[in-house]
């Protein structure tokens, strides 16, 4: 048969054109997504050789070997003083060396959830429970383990993935019947809150019938003790710990790579739990006023409307958060004021009336210990004039007949604020400042010294002429009065031990057992005159006040349509606010579709002088320079106009910029450790150590990591608040206390930084739940927004000097917080003094609302693993020559080069190195194949052509011819 | 009528009919494609939803089988094939968010992981169907489209 050439050529061309059509779209995906590809494959520039003068950040550890030994040490070590011991009848634990033959209970225990779900290191070679426990000599009995393990179930999304009841069904305890060890989990993550209402119409972090099966299957086995774990990264409701005998109930959050060694350490005895809840754990994780206005909200006018631009929400809670709430209407409800045993707010309490023992399971700071502690206050004062609360304590461990180790005490110092009807909001209780124990013997004391700047106390008033420039409103206050300065084992105890130096009768616990309080642990300081000055200037000398009415949704409509809770009225604990209409001022804020920036019709012109001079400096020579030398100017003034303007578009790292010497780098991802190292313990249980030396370490410990796998920058910590229980990444954040926050941030940003580690602390800010995090409009008052959303990054910014920030994807009322000028330059650069670098987040997915020329306005420098950015500010400067763009521009070049100027990337760099930019390979090998594609259809194509029109007509011709 | 459309049909060849079976299959699945991506995606990601131009591209190559099937341009059937390819293409683009959040198990890309599968699923199945037309029409280029004598 003869073939048709044309046809085949034709097919062969179809093949290839199909080809290459298919390997250019996954060019372009590959090219856009360059930063996540060589994330995915480790593919980093080439490293500088170092050498002993070059080493400007060396490691601690002369091996990797003894680097990955001190890790697992560290989160050993974590995990053992994070751990939170919140029940311990009759001394159940730790369990004796004759109880090592223990039954596993509840799918989590075959299941173990070491990390919540998003970016950052991966759970391989995590020490499992089961392996840890048996290492310590313990014999698990298999066939509940084995049936447990079977059960195939995948949690997240609403499933709490609990095996059924069903699944003990015929198996035996015999012969492991020293303890029940039930382990609960929960499980979530990025772009996942925990649900409301799961699949099974129940509160997520409630008990499920599931788990109330299966542990009335345990209290009814005749077990000598029932332990349950708590494995969740968010506060569980517990209150039903007693109706199932449990005799002990340890908090364990997320234990990371090695962190199951140290809970078993803690069940056996070989080290005591020094964790304190950084979380209140109430007995309905829905009872907070906070949780009454979390997830999806819709503006009803908007419903329409595109993508990212119609969802809100509302912090009607004002400052009440956790703890905060609860604590100050105890306090009402003692002294019987302000309706605070109304029916607002029940969830738990009999008779329709709130009660604080019926809604409390464990309060803020709680944490027993194997050792019996006591502490005496020797002194608190507060000096008014160096403005620092000094508090001294001793500690004295008393021992325990059931424990022979050392013991860690925490010292928990609160305060309470003069309070009248009409001020600014103030919680009765709030803590201040902390610290913990050396390891003490039995018999042994310590004294304990505890600082802090009154500034951490200082009530941000809206309302306030500000002191230092009366004609601007808002400022932080010290209302003339009484302030109470406690210690106390919990915010509970504390306020306890406050109202007790008040005289104030009728006292109860969390349990409703009467209590009488210690006014020993108390100091009364009295404050004369109102202060509205000291603080009415931040550091930098900036004026501090208001800045943000418009993010107070009664801002926009002509009667309020949101009532913030205020402790002069319980009665007005939040309804949910659903279903608003917004106003004609907030609707035109969400719906923008391009830039609110305009080049302006007086905008300079791009200065030429400003780049691509002569290139006599390097970016090393400027590693001790202070960020106001002028030199910076002659600095950035090398760079070309590309370079400055190719250097927003990040893509998980950045380009060499060859012009100052600056090489390229690679960044990297993880509050609970970096992609492709150790996973640690997750950020709460760090926190609920209270241990500052611990935070400080794990900052070390991140910057060790990031020298051993050479990365520049991290996108971590996390610093937002567990507003309620249910933020699907309370996991890896520290605390539903700003002040806790602050002081961690502060800490561990600060050693980061010491090892050359830029940490963008992240998200910056006030997103606090992921359901509609991509453009979500949250409102909120001035003092709720400063004294909690803000401060919880405030002390990273202020005190750990980080070098970086992250912001996030929501709104701060309707600005998106990549462009929102108050918060990102107003407050973070002009306020807390910031020289270092703010980039967004994956910009790429929320170009609909976070516009290039607003946010760098704001103060963006980086467009995180978006280089489509680059075209934007390219038009700007070269085709537009908007010299206020360009000078933005040179501003981001001064942040970014000053950041890595004190980073490790400097290492193994001197004035003579030259830095190059790197393809990697598989961008070579892309341009290869689809070079190769392309031509090999072009040819085939000719062919085609040649044999279907060309070949098929000359036959005719040589007829004619003949 | 009818015998005027048999006799036009008669002299076809199997590849022809492959032809028009692409068509039909790309027209059915890439109609019902677009309407599950406006009511099931569409709003629950948070890369760019190009499935309309998955859509556009879909229809163009269906009706460049048409072109095809009536005219006898030696090229014609060049035509559904690269709108084929066009569309499959984008749609294995869009296929590798949601992959990505399934494979590290962060729904970064999609609300949660509920929606990373199921969209994920709708992708692969129409991408199925999509390189089943493309993969005809290509077969139809290597063929004749009159029966041999």
């Amino acid at each position: 048969m003869k073939k048709n050439k044309g046809n085949i050529f034709r097919g062969i061309t179809a093949v290839l054109a199909s080809t290459l059509c298919l390997a250019g779209y996954m060019s372009v995906l590959a090219f856009e997504r360059e930063g996540d590809i060589n994330a995915f494959l480790q593919i980093k520039p080439p490293s500088q050789t170092v050498t002993d003068d070059t080493n400007y950040f060396p490691s601690a550890y002369d091996s990797e070997e003894k680097r990955l030994a001190a890790e697992k040490d560290f989160i050993e070590r974590t995990q053992e003083e994070g751990s939170v011991l919140l029940k311990n009848d009759n001394h159940a634990l730790p369990l004796t060396s004759n109880e090592r033959k223990v039954t596993l209970f509840g799918r989590t225990a075959t299941d173990n959830i070491f990390r919540g779900g998003s970016g950052g290191a991966s759970n391989a070679d995590s020490v499992t429970l089961k392996a840890a426990l048996e290492s310590r000599g313990f014999e698990i009995n298999k066939p509940v383990y084995d049936a447990l393990a079977a059960v195939n179930l995948k949690r997240g999304n609403g499933e709490i993935a609990e095996a059924p009841a069903s699944t003990y069904n015929g198996l035996s305890y015999t012969g492991y019947t020293d303890a029940a060890i039930v382990v609960l989990g929960r499980y979530g993550g990025e772009a996942n809150d925990l649900d409301v209402s799961d699949k099974y119409g129940v509160p997520e972090l409630s008990l499920h019938q599931a788990e109330k099966e299966m542990l009335e299957i345990v209290k009814n086995a005749g077990f000598k003790k029932i332990i349950v774990l708590v494995n969740s990264g968010y506060a569980m409701d517990l209150g039903w710990l007693d109706d199932y005998n449990v005799d002990a109930c340890l908090y364990i959050g997320y234990p990371g790579r090695y962190g199951m060694n140290g809970v078993a350490d803690l069940l056996i005895g070989e080290n005591d739990p020094s964790g304190h809840l950084v979380d209140t754990f109430a007995e309905n994780s829905l009872s907070s006023p906070a949780m009454q206005n979390f997830g999806d909200y819709v503006f009803t006018n908007l419903q329409s409307n595109a993508q990212y631009k119609k969802e809100y929400l509302i912090y009607a809670e004002d400052i009440y958060v956790g703890y905060k709430y609860y604590e100050t209407r105890y306090q009402d409800q003692v002294l019987g004021i302000n309706n605070a045993t109304s029916s607002a707010g029940v969830y738990n309490s009999e008779n329709n009336s709130w009660d604080y023992a019926d809604e409390m399971a464990f309060p803020f700071g709680s944490g027993l210990s194997y050792a019996d502690f006591t502490q005496e206050v020797t002194d608190i004062t507060w000096n008014q004039e160096t403005h620092e609360v000094i508090a001294k304590v001793k500690v004295t461990n008393n021992g325990s007949d059931y424990y022979d180790g050392t013991s860690k005490s925490v010292v928990q110092l609160y305060a309470q604020l003069p309070y009248e009807t009409g001020m600014a909001s103030k919680s009765a209780v709030q803590l201040i400042g902390y610290t913990k124990t050396k390891p003490l013997a039995k018999g042994e004391s310590d004294e304990v010294t505890i600082t802090v700047s009154d500034y951490l106390f200082a009530t941000y008033d809206d309302n306030a002429v500000n002191g230092a420039d009366e004609s601007k409103k808002g400022c932080y206050v010290f209302d003339e009065g009484d302030y109470y300065f406690a210690i106390g084992n919990n915010a509970h105890d504390a306020l306890n031990n406050i109202l007790a130096a008040r005289d104030v009768k009728g006292l109860f616990d969390e349990e409703g057992v009467a209590v009488v309080g210690d006014a020993s642990k108390v100091k009364k300081e009295n404050l004369a005159e109102y202060d509205n000055t000291t603080y009415a200037k931040s550091e930098t000398g900036e004026i501090v006040s208001n800045r943000f009415d418009d993010r107070d949704i009664n801002y926009f409509y002509d009667e309020d349509v949101v009532t913030y809770l205020t402790r002069d009225d319980w009665n007005t604990f939040p309804k949910s606010y659903t279903g608003l209409t917004a106003a004609d001022g907030i609707a035109s804020k969400l719906s923008a579709s391009t830039n609110e920036y305009t080049k302006p019709s007086d905008a300079p012109d791009i200065d030429k002088s400003k780049f691509g001079q002569e290139q006599l400096l390097k970016l090393i020579e400027f590693k001790d320079k202070d960020y106001n030398d002028p030199e910076w100017d002659k600095l950035i003034s090398q760079m070309t106009l590309p370079e400055l303007y190719t250097m927003v578009g990040e893509h998980m790292g950045n380009d060499a910029i060859e012009s100052v010497g600056y090489p390229a780098n690679v960044s990297n991802d993880g509050p609970d450790g970096l992609i492709g190292a150790t996973n640690f313990n997750a950020e709460v249980i760090s926190a609920s150590t209270w241990n500052k030396e611990l935070i400080e370490e794990r900052g070390e410990m991140f910057g060790e990591q990031a020298l051993a796998i050479s990365y520049g920058m991290t996108y971590s910590p996390g610093a937002n608040a567990h507003r309620t229980p249910y933020g699907g990444r309370n996991y890896e954040y520290y605390s539903e206390d700003s002040i806790m926050s602050y002081y961690c941030g502060w800490y561990q940003t600060a050693a980061m930084r010491e090892k050359g580690l830029i940490s963008a602390i992240k998200h910056f800010c006030g997103n606090d739940q992921e359901t509609n995090r991509h453009g979500v409009a949250t409102f909120m008052n001035e003092q709720t927004y400063r004294q909690g959303a803000l401060k919880g990054f405030e002390g990273a910014f202020v005190k750990g000097k980080t070098l970086g920030t992250m912001t996030a994807f929501n709104r701060i009322g309707c600005e998106p917080t990549a462009s929102d000028y108050e918060t990102m330059t107003g407050v973070l650069r002009n306020e807390w003094g910031f020289q270092g670098i703010n980039i967004t987040d994956s910009s790429r997915d929320a170009t609909t609302y976070m516009f290039t020329a607003d946010c760098i306005m704001a103060g963006t420098d980086f467009f995180n693993n978006d280089t489509g950015r680059i075209g934007d500010v390219k038009n700007y400067i070269v085709s537009n020559r908007d010299g206020n763009i360009f000078n933005k521009v040179r501003e981001i070049a001064h942040h970014v080069l000053y950041a890595y100027s004190r980073s490790n990337v400097m290492n193994g760099l001197t004035v003579d190195t030259a830095v190059t930019n790197f393809v990697p390979w598989w961008e070579t090998a892309i341009y290869a194949f689809d070079g190769t594609i392309a031509s090999l259809t072009a040819i085939s194509a000719g062919a085609f052509i040649f044999f279907a029109y060309i070949k098929k007509n000359k036959p005719e011709e040589d007829k004619k011819d003949a | 009528m009818l015998s005027k459309i048999k006799n036009y049909f008669m002299d076809k060849s199997v590849f022809y009919f492959l032809l028009l079976g692409s068509g039909l299959l790309a027209l059915i699945s890439s109609i019902v494609f677009y309407v599950l991506d406006v009511t099931t995606i569409k709003g629950n990601i948070t890369f760019t939803d190009d499935s309309l131009m998955t859509f556009i591209f879909m229809l163009i190559g269906v009706a460049g089988c048409i072109f095809a099937a009536l005219t006898k341009f030696n090229f014609a059937p060049l035509i559904p094939v690269i709108f084929f390819a066009l569309g499959f293409s984008q749609n294995v683009v869009m296929a590798c968010f949601p992959a990505a959040d399934i494979l590290k198990g962060v729904p970064f890309f999609t609300s949660n992981m509920d929606i990373a599968n199921s969209t994920f699923r709708i992708f692969l199945i129409f991408g199925i169907l999509f390189f089943i037309s493309l993969v005809l029409s290509i077969i139809y280029c290597f063929a004749s489209r009159e029966k041999k004598r």
